[in-house]
């Protein structure tokens, strides 16, 4: 139970459960996809608008309800970085993904 | 696993060889398809494993006393036609913009396919690789057909086009066995260990890639999954394809296939005694199961993993 309990407070952990909660599921996937689609790609680290805020934390809701559970919620630069990789397809050349890409 | 180093050094015998004006291009050919986004990127770091250019090689492992110059030239012919079909595929389906300097590299380096394929087992080779281009060639055609009347097809038909594809694809490994006096028997059984390596890569090929097939114009994933569901009409947008693909079930038959292409590859490379390659089909039709089950369960599951693998990577290592 003690485990069950930290397993759900660790923010790696919750991370996980989204990842995972959105291979598992296309409705899912694409809610978030539309989610991410709205918001701002002009938003900083320091500097986040309160409509920026206002998508970030309706995305955290839903993903609250996605892994039925605590979910500390995505930070402003995490959603930049889902956004970038999910809608924008821009991934970080350093993991090579183009290797993944071609299966031939 | 044989070092990969070795594809970028005979490709690199390849490019010194060109005309002056071509080399650059000739170099940079990946970057220049498309497949990566840095120029520098070589064709060993450009796929995920050594048998996509390599083939020929990991066929032969279980083989003692084999001359190093004929697999040599086997390989050089191997990679040279992979290459050239890709390039020629990638432009024919508009990922890449057609040029005249990008039509003169492949030419050059279907020339220098046949020249190894000439040293490795003279013209008999060289007619192999003519009657596979002719058969890829066609595989094309009526693909392109398939995807112009955009009609409903059925899973018969497409893994007849595809097999034709992968056509190009066999004769360096076939050229090699026949330079080595292999009987008609073996052969055969490199052939078939090719082909279904080839197949269980485009069965994949054509989940993960389907909904940008489908932008691009024609997807078989989609022509088969309204075949699948008694020749539904054509969709009007990609919401609505992918609610036909991904209800059909199709995606999960495309990855049954693939699973069963690499089990029949796995067998053949061991009967060959060719022990890592039958490491790598094994390992391949274990990972095409895992995506086949959970493809079954929640449709659109390879797609996704694909689309979230760099956010994944990045967070969780």
């Amino acid at each position: 139970m003690q485990s069950h309990q930290s397993n759900r407070s660790d923010p790696h952990q919750q991370l996980r459960q989204l990842y995972r909660s959105l291979l598992e599921s296309e409705e899912r996937y694409h809610e978030f996809k539309q989610l991410l689609a709205l918001y701002p790609t002009a938003v900083t680290e320091t500097d986040e608008e309160s409509e920026a805020e206002a998508v970030r934390e309706q995305l955290n809701e839903r993903i609250r309800t996605w892994v039925g559970g605590p979910f500390e919620g995505l930070s402003a630069m995490q959603v930049l970085l889902w956004r970038s990789i999910v809608v924008e397809e821009r991934f970080n050349v350093t993991l090579a993904p183009w290797k993944e890409a071609n299966g031939y | 696993m044989p070092d990969s180093l070795r594809i970028d050094a005979l490709y690199g015998s390849f490019v010194a060889r060109l005309p002056p004006e071509l080399r650059s291009a000739g170099a940079e050919l990946p970057f220049r398809l498309g497949l990566v986004p840095r120029p520098s990127i070589t064709w060993s770091q450009a796929f995920k494993h050594a048998v996509t250019l390599q083939a020929p090689e990991l066929l032969i492992d279980g083989t003692s006393g084999v001359d190093a110059r004929l697999v040599d030239r086997a390989v050089l012919a191997h990679l040279l036609a992979v290459i050239e079909a890709f390039g020629a595929d990638r432009v024919a389906d508009g990922q890449v913009t057609a040029s005249l300097e990008l039509a003169a590299v492949l030419e050059q380096v279907r020339l220098a396919r046949d020249e190894a394929l000439f040293e490795l087992y003279g013209e008999p080779a060289v007619e192999l690789a003519s009657d596979a281009d002719r058969r890829t060639h066609q595989a094309i055609v009526s693909e392109q057909q398939r995807f112009g009347e955009d009609d409903p097809v059925p899973f018969s038909l497409y893994e007849a086009i595809s097999s034709g594809k992968q056509a190009v694809g066999l004769t360096a490994g076939v050229a090699l066995g026949k330079a080595l006096g292999w009987r008609a028997d073996r052969t055969e059984l490199v052939r078939s260990t090719l082909m279904n390596i080839a197949l269980g890569l485009q069965f994949q090929d054509d989940v993960v890639d389907w909904e940008a097939d489908f932008v691009r114009g024609g997807a078989w994933a989609l022509l088969l999954a309204r075949h699948e569901l008694d020749n539904a009409s054509k969709p009007v947008d990609l919401a609505e394809a992918r609610a036909l693909v991904l209800s059909s079930g199709v995606l999960a038959e495309l990855l049954m296939s693939s699973e069963t292409a690499y089990r029949n590859a796995r067998l053949g490379a061991e009967e060959l005694g060719a022990v890592a390659l039958a490491h790598w089909a094994d390992e391949r039709e274990r990972e095409a199961r895992d995506f086949h089950e959970n493809e079954r369960k929640t449709p659109g599951f390879l797609l996704r993993l694909k689309q979230l693998g760099p956010w994944a990577a990045e967070v969780f290592g």
